[in-house]
């Protein structure tokens, strides 16, 4: 995967692509994450969801808050960049 | 398409038996003449008592060999196959040898005029004209034996492979009679997952369309090239964009996709170091269960994926063949990636023509001229603000001196807002896609920021213009040409000002600011003939999943397994691979053909 920050160094730019959380349903992401702005929900499949939020804390940040919503996600991880070889 | 010899498997019974007995005696039918047999009398047998042996078999005739002292073809009776004359000549004492009368084809040859360039097919040492990595010769023989394969099988039409990339250039001349027919629900012969998604899976990069002609551009259709599938059913699914990029969320999209609806063999010549990706990992999986074959792409950074994993190709699911690139020499490419543990085949990779979307062409700037500069903070006792580095040609940085000599011996001011940009014609003919690409060199403290602007009617980008990036807090960072790419194809038009902007907090600590070097502008034009020859694993990648489809379209009750196995069982040792890959081999199309699948869940009872 491509790194988050493009550049080298402690250049921070806006590259990142959100997260993909597990969740019975839309509703449920939305209960969890709705203080943080969702910008982008998009239903993959699998009871899969692609979330991008407004107010973007990080994974660690993001998981900790699947740990603590009683089931209502059951994964959540990196949505990864992949290039062209 | 001319015939000139015959198949490999006649030929590798030819040379093992000087003597065949029936036992030994397999050939298939219809690769021996049916009514005869070749028969070697012993020395000093004259040819009366050749024609009485012969007789006592039961021949009707026979016919010495011109050229060859004591070989005749002899005639066989109605009635004896010519697995039972040769058990009888081979058990007779005035017989030296015997054996089928083999008939010889030529190689199949299409007649697509690049097919001189297509080394991977047939490599004759040719120079490939258009080749960009050394050598640009090879080594004749060292090639997938297509032409022998081609006698077997040329349609993969049965098969339908998934090319989940950037897309396909489904208008493409040699493309077009070989895209999957998705009916009404898919009329663009696939879909599009990237962003909010569509129906349209074109390709505006150009790469998907590169390794769809590898599978399958058509054959034997007098145009451009041929795919290892002179037929084929490629399904086309978006999920990079323009610049060659995609996610985890579009990937396994375009995996679900491609296995519901039918894809057999996916093709995914992409990836990524880094962490393992759950989702992903059970995308391959749901593969698995569905009975569908994964073709992947090793890596172009001359690294082990057993010490740095990439994925895909470092996912272990049984069903995912991961490929090294060779050169035309068959030497490991300098840029493939390997494992010995998750790498398992090669196959050519380097100086590859094949289809491709459409013109590119490119719009560099010298930074030393018509860009506008405006600071609200500049002064004469404070003068700092973009210009042209003097000292290093073709850069342009913030915080210059006021003369503009060199970037990096001044700072930015404080609380300040440098902006500065440039109007480019982008319009072209009929232009498609525009890619921005820069090198920055930047040192910025913590909240003070750099960004990049564009705006299609002309003026300054950072009033309501579109944002494509934004960083802060670098240290001798960079942001290194030709990565990152950004997308300003809503930009094309005859004004389009693009620009980049300084901007520093009120209490800001400061400091030497940016420097932009490497402006460039990639355009693409799309049309129907184009080519490009190009180099990485993602061009070897589908030279095997052509492979896999000309087995399991010439063995349909196969599981991916068995075309997994004839892929890797089967392939030709190659020093280069060995110890890392998994198998050591290349791809040999014809070897993959002959692979015999061992019968499995077969019991045998002994009385």
């Amino acid at each position: 995967m491509v790194a988050e920050n493009s550049s080298s160094g402690m250049f921070k730019a806006n590259q990142n692509k959100g997260y993909i959380v597990t969740s019975p349903d839309a509703a449920s992401v939305q209960r969890v994450y709705g203080a943080l702005g969702i910008k982008v929900l998009r239903a993959l499949g699998n009871s899969q969801f692609e979330m991008q939020l407004q107010q973007d804390a990080g994974i660690e940040a993001v998981s900790n808050l699947a740990l603590h919503s009683n089931g209502a996600i059951t994964k959540v991880q990196p949505n990864y960049s992949y290039q062209a070889n | 398409m001319t015939f000139h010899t015959r198949s490999l498997i006649s030929i590798i019974l030819l040379s093992a038996a000087p003597t065949l007995h029936a036992a030994a005696f397999n050939a298939p039918a219809g690769s021996y003449a049916p009514s005869q047999v070749l028969v070697q009398f012993k020395p000093n047998l004259t040819s009366a008592m050749q024609s009485q042996t012969a007789q006592s078999i039961g021949a009707q005739s026979i016919q010495a060999l011109a050229t060859r002292s004591n070989w005749s073809i002899a005639n066989l009776p109605a009635g004896q196959s010519v697995a039972q004359a040769v058990a009888a000549y081979a058990n007779n004492p005035n017989v030296a040898a015997v054996q089928p009368n083999y008939i010889y084809h030529t190689m199949a040859v299409p007649n697509d005029p690049q097919y001189s360039q297509l080394w991977a097919a047939k490599n004759t040492g040719q120079t490939i004209t258009a080749g960009t990595y050394a050598p640009t010769t090879g080594t004749a023989g060292d090639d997938m034996n297509l032409e022998a394969a081609w006698n077997v099988q040329t349609d993969c039409s049965s098969t339908i492979v998934a090319v989940i990339d950037s897309g396909v250039n489904y208008t493409s001349t040699d493309l077009a009679a070989n895209m999957w027919n998705g009916g009404a629900a898919a009329p663009l012969h696939g879909w599009n997952f990237v962003g909010a998604g569509s129906n349209d899976p074109m390709d505006l990069n150009g790469h998907g369309t590169h390794v769809a002609g590898t599978i399958g551009a058509e054959g034997n259709n007098t145009i451009g090239v041929t795919g290892v599938c002179w037929k084929a059913s490629i399904m086309a699914v978006r999920v990079m964009d323009a610049t060659g990029a995609g996610t985890t969320s579009s990937v396994i999209q375009g995996i679900d996709y491609a296995i519901t609806h039918g894809a057999k063999i996916l093709n995914m010549s992409l990836g990524g170091q880094g962490p393992f990706d759950p989702a992903y990992s059970a995308a391959i999986t749901r593969a698995q269960t569905s009975n569908v074959l994964v073709v992947v792409a090793a890596g172009n950074s001359n690294t082990n994926n057993d010490a740095a994993p990439t994925y895909p190709c470092s996912f272990t699911q049984p069903n995912l063949i991961c490929v090294a690139a060779l050169d035309q020499n068959y030497a490991l490419a300098n840029f493939s990636n390997f494992g010995a543990t998750s790498v398992d085949v090669g196959a050519p990779g380097t100086n590859i023509l094949s289809t491709w979307n459409g013109l590119h062409t490119t719009i560099t700037d010298p930074l030393n001229a018509g860009w506008v500069f405006s600071s609200t903070t500049a002064t004469a006792a404070a003068p700092s603000g973009w210009g042209y580095d003097l000292v290093n040609p073709n850069v342009m940085g913030d915080a210059l001196t006021p003369t503009g000599s060199q970037w990096g011996f001044t700072k930015y001011n404080a609380g300040t807002d440098d902006r500065t940009y440039k109007t480019f014609n982008l319009a072209g003919t009929n232009t498609n896609v525009a890619l921005l690409s820069v090198s920055a060199a930047a040192n910025l403290i913590n909240g003070d920021f750099l960004n990049a602007n564009f705006k299609a009617i002309g003026g300054d980008p950072f009033t309501a213009g579109t944002n494509v990036f934004s960083g802060t807090n670098a240290k001798d960072g960079f942001i290194l040409t030709p990565s990152p790419k950004f997308d300003i194809s809503a930009c094309i038009s005859t004004t389009c000002s693009i620009g980049f902007q300084l901007t520093s907090t009120p209490t800001s600590l400061r400091d030497t600011g940016v420097a932009i070097a490497n402006f460039r502008i990639d355009t693409v034009t799309l049309n129907s003939t184009a080519q490009n020859t190009i180099n990485g694993t993602s061009m070897a990648t589908p030279q095997v999943a052509g492979v896999a489809a000309l087995v399991w379209s010439h063995n349909p009750m196969f599981t991916y397994a068995d075309v997994a196995n004839a892929i890797k069982d089967s392939g030709r040792p190659t020093p280069s691979l060995a110890g890392k890959t998994t198998t050591g081999k290349a791809v040999d199309a014809m070897r993959a053909l002959s692979y015999i699948n061992q019968p499995s869940g077969l019991s045998v009872v002994v009385h």
